[in-house]
């Protein structure tokens, strides 16, 4: 007689008779039989967990041995650097029309038109509307204007002229 | 070949077999013996606390799934058999709860409640009433108490190794075994039809 009998038998005669009696629970005829082949089926599709590498471990322990302090520190520095890149004011937000009156960008325009694509010259006429703004800090125009001087709608005129060939030769 | 690991498996240890596991070219082999050593007490504990069949064969084969990609981190500080029934609790009570949660919008939803309906359509179930009733009283316990009296009942698990599973004081598992075992037949006289 084990100790549970015993035990049952001081606190529930009745659950010890049914004990003996089993709990009525059956399963399919052969269920354990092929049990490991199924499981090994379906294990071959799960990935095993790796023995833990001791020698990596520790060679990874002593090679990142830093006091915490200074890990702290180094972080605290990484990110007020990281602060001040992302938070500086950038350069172009500044208008270069304080600084350029519409003589000196069509100038530039000119001088350097090689080295601008056929899309950027011809978006220009949208882009000099703002120039008048940049008149108004820049000295004014004098009202005659000078036969050298162009016109962004002429220049916008003249680029839609030029034929593809054309505009090769200029570039 | 089969033969000769179903014998050796009769006699092989723990020891052995998480030997046999640390190596990389035995460990399938290893693997085999584990399942075949502990597949049958791994099923009837899971079986007794999710009670059907199919449940079992579900639960069983996801406790072997975790034992494998876990064993290496096996440190031996309890026993093989012990860290196996606590993986297999653990899995059994879970799919209960995730069950129960899948039918909290039904009146169902309460595990023990769970658990009566589907003993009552488990085709694997060939018990009397009465054991159907008992079933059912056992299913109604608390998840933990349920747990306590199926390994004390129905396995007969010495207190002290309950105690290392379960990690819980002896004292405190006689006091939760003798609990269960009074509302178990204090539910059985009073013959509640309802359970």
């Amino acid at each position: 007689m084990s100790n549970l009998m015993e035990e049952l038998e001081d606190l529930s005669p009745w659950l010890k008779d049914q004990k003996k009696r089993g709990d009525g629970m059956d399963l399919p005829e052969g269920y354990f039989g092929d049990f490991e082949q199924r499981m090994m089926e379906r294990l071959a599709e799960t990935p095993r967990a790796q023995k833990p590498s001791f020698e990596v471990k520790a060679a990874n322990k002593h090679r990142w041995r830093i006091p915490r302090p200074y890990l702290a520190a180094a972080a605290s520095v990484a990110l007020l650097v990281a602060a001040w890149w992302f938070m500086r004011p950038t350069p172009a937000s500044t208008p270069i029309s304080t600084d350029l009156s519409t003589e000196d960008v069509q100038a530039y325009l000119l001088d350097n038109i090689h080295e601008f694509e056929v899309d950027q010259l011809a978006s220009l006429e949208t882009e000099s509307s703002h120039l008048p703004e940049a008149g108004a800090v820049a000295p004014p125009l004098p009202p005659q204007e000078t036969s050298d001087e162009l016109h962004p709608e002429d220049l916008d005129v003249l680029l839609r002229d030029l034929s593809e060939e054309e505009l090769e030769e200029i570039l | 070949m089969t033969l000769q690991t179903s014998a050796l498996a009769k006699t092989i240890s723990d020891e052995q077999i998480l030997e046999l596991l640390r190596s990389e070219r035995n460990f399938e082999h290893g693997f085999r013996l584990l399942m075949r050593q502990y597949k049958e007490r791994l099923y009837w504990h899971i079986r007794r606390i999710v009670l059907v069949h199919d449940d079992a064969d579900d639960v069983l084969q996801n406790t072997f799934i975790k034992v494998y990609k876990g064993i290496l981190q096996f440190e031996g500080k309890s026993k093989l058999y012990t860290w196996l029934y606590r993986i297999a609790t653990n899995e059994a009570l879970t799919f209960l709860q995730n069950q129960s949660k899948q039918l909290t919008s039904s009146l169902d939803g309460e595990t023990g409640t769970v658990l009566s309906n589907k003993l009552r359509a488990d085709t694997w179930f060939d018990g009397d009433a009465i054991q159907q009733q008992l079933q059912i009283a056992i299913a109604h316990l608390p998840d933990k108490q349920r747990v306590v009296f199926n390994l004390r009942y129905y396995e007969e698990m010495p207190y002290e190794e309950m105690a290392q599973m379960l990690d819980t004081s002896v004292g405190a598992l006689k006091a939760s075994f003798h609990h269960a075992v009074k509302k178990i037949t204090a539910t059985m006289e009073a013959g509640n039809q309802t359970l």
